[in-house]
């Protein structure tokens, strides 16, 4: 093939259509197998929810981390990964308190709508944290 | 005192002095840029300096650490290995291993192992935008046939558009065996190292010449958490799938794959650190100097490696605007929920595309996060390259 010096259209086409095509084909099969996989897990998780909430009472207070707190309000809805930030911040929350010496009270925790919630300093961290160069 | 002077008379006609011609003499300044670019502006110096240090080496005459004649074949000779490991030098040597496909191979088994793919597996749509970044290959290839190359260096060249380091040597290496072509493995790695550097230059400008502001301020939903089972199970059926579909794929997306697996896993945490620490830089020390050594004179100083870097820019330039124009589509389709900033994610080059995403969205909005959101295509892109390449090297005989 190397002594061909110009390639036909025909060939050029063939090689450019074929690959274009063969490479979609390929990332949309990964996209069926990969949508598979999250049905079949949120099938699974839906389950599990289903036999855990039944067991659990309805409103129960949260589990806090070792650090003594004041007072914790109950919270209505209680997802797991909700339970663990709420966790980490009455954590935190106490270990000021205790390095302060003030006493802390958490009065509510509420989750803020997506759309207009300035993300402020943390968040302004995290992404210039994400955004070093890993090499 | 005769002996003593015909010593000396043999020591300079052998010197690297007396061999020294002015293509020597270029090629010596030009590996002094790339240095300079690698140190000074940080120009992956990871690759670039060892490359650009090899490239010094071969073109010092004399020196007898690489053999161009050794690896370009004219046409009826076989690649003689016995042949290398009598004659060759220590570049030759090394060379070996880009040869028989070991390094990138293996370079792509530490990439896997610091790749997190939970932004794809939680969006999986992010897959069309890995792939409509790989335009960039095809349409150069087209642009390559147009300026008169042949099909190997069409596609070598081509394979640029990849932005993927390891895939380009990885495809050239194998496409370019036969010799006797006007582009070699080492201007195809320097032109897709510059070219994966000037990222941040070359997508701001057509982002936002192709978007609007609105499509830019789009927030994205927040990513689902993905169980570790799923982080388990993708690799392994991402390798299953592609290697049914393309198995000429394999070596890169299974050890791509075999990489992220042993992160995922969680139960080989030594061979993960190693994969990604001492594994990759030692590979990464070799390919840089042994590729460097393949940029004779000959090859860089010509109107071939010029046209390469007009191709190689349009390669980029080319994935950018098409990984954006399916961002936008996506962003039509799904009545304004997908951000089109990430579809120039598609870019294999990780995280820079990435990275890209994030700035210009954030010119837009401040306060807006796409950096998680384009992880998806950027990796679904490095997955995207590496069936591309397996097209190409099923395609084009070699």
């Amino acid at each position: 093939m190397h002594t061909l010096q110009q390639m036909e259209s025909g060939y050029v086409g063939a090689v450019t259509v074929t690959g274009l095509v063969i490479v979609f084909v390929a990332l949309l099969l990964l996209i069926i197998a990969v949508a598979l996989m999250n049905k079949i897990f949120d099938i699974i998780e839906e389950q599990k929810k289903a036999e855990t909430e039944a067991a659990a009472p309805a409103k129960a207070p949260v589990e806090v981390a070792p650090a003594p707190v004041r007072e914790m309000p109950v919270i209505e809805q209680s997802a797991e990964d909700d339970t663990e930030v709420i966790a980490v911040i009455a954590a935190a929350v106490a270990h000021i308190a205790a390095e302060s010496g003030k006493e802390l009270k958490v009065r509510s925790i509420r989750q803020t709508s997506g759309r207009r919630a300035s993300r402020g300093s943390w968040a302004a961290a995290a992404v210039s944290d994400s955004m070093r160069s890993v090499s | 005192m005769q002996l003593f002077l015909e010593t000396i008379a043999d020591l300079i006609a052998e010197s690297g002095l007396a061999h020294l011609r002015i293509e020597n003499i270029a090629m010596i300044v030009i590996a002094f840029v790339f240095m300079f670019l690698a140190i000074k502006k940080g120009f992956e110096p990871l690759l670039l300096l060892p490359i650009a240090f090899g490239m010094l080496l071969t073109n010092l005459p004399m020196t007898g650490m690489y053999h161009a004649e050794l690896w370009n074949l004219d046409s009826g000779h076989e690649l003689d290995f016995g042949r290398v490991l009598h004659e060759g030098g220590l570049l030759d040597i090394l060379y070996m291993g880009v040869k028989l496909q070991i390094y990138p191979s293996l370079i792509f088994l530490g990439i896997g192992c610091m790749t997190d793919f939970a932004p794809l597996i939680a969006n999986p749509k992010s897959f069309i935008l890995g792939a409509a970044a790989q335009a960039g290959i095809f349409l150069t290839f087209i642009g390559a046939a147009l300026l008169g190359f042949n099909a190997n260096e069409a596609g070598s060249i081509a394979i640029i558009g990849g932005a993927d380091g390891p895939t380009s040597i990885y495809v050239s290496s194998k496409l370019l065996a036969g010799g006797g072509y006007s582009v070699e493995v080492g201007t195809i790695a320097l032109a897709a190292y510059t070219y994966m550097a000037l990222v941040p230059l070359i997508q701001p400008p057509i982002m936002r010449l192709l978007t609007t502001k609105k499509e830019r301020m789009v927030r994205m939903e927040t990513l689902r958490t993905v169980s570790k089972t799923e982080k388990i199970i993708f690799p392994i059926a991402v390798t299953v799938i592609i290697a049914l579909l393309v198995p000429s794929a394999a070596p890169l997306v299974g050890m791509l794959m075999l990489g992220n697996l042993f992160r995922e896993s969680g139960v080989v945490e030594r061979l993960t650190k190693t994969a990604q620490n001492e594994l990759m830089n030692i590979i990464t020390i070799f390919l840089g100097i042994s590729v460097g050594a393949t940029t004779v004179a000959e090859k860089i100083i010509s109107f071939a490696f010029l046209k390469v870097i007009l191709l190689g820019a349009a390669a980029f330039a080319v994935g950018t605007a098409s990984g954006l124009l399916f961002g936008k589509i996506m962003y039509w389709v799904t009545g304004g929920k997908v951000n089109p900033l990430i579809g120039s994610a598609g870019v294999s080059a990780v995280p820079m595309a990435a990275r890209q995403s994030q700035k210009v969205g954030a010119e837009a909005d401040p306060t807006n996060f796409l950096l998680m959101h384009a992880m998806g295509p950027n990796v679904a892109g490095v997955i995207g390259s590496a069936v591309a390449a397996g097209v190409l090297l099923s395609i084009i005989p070699y």
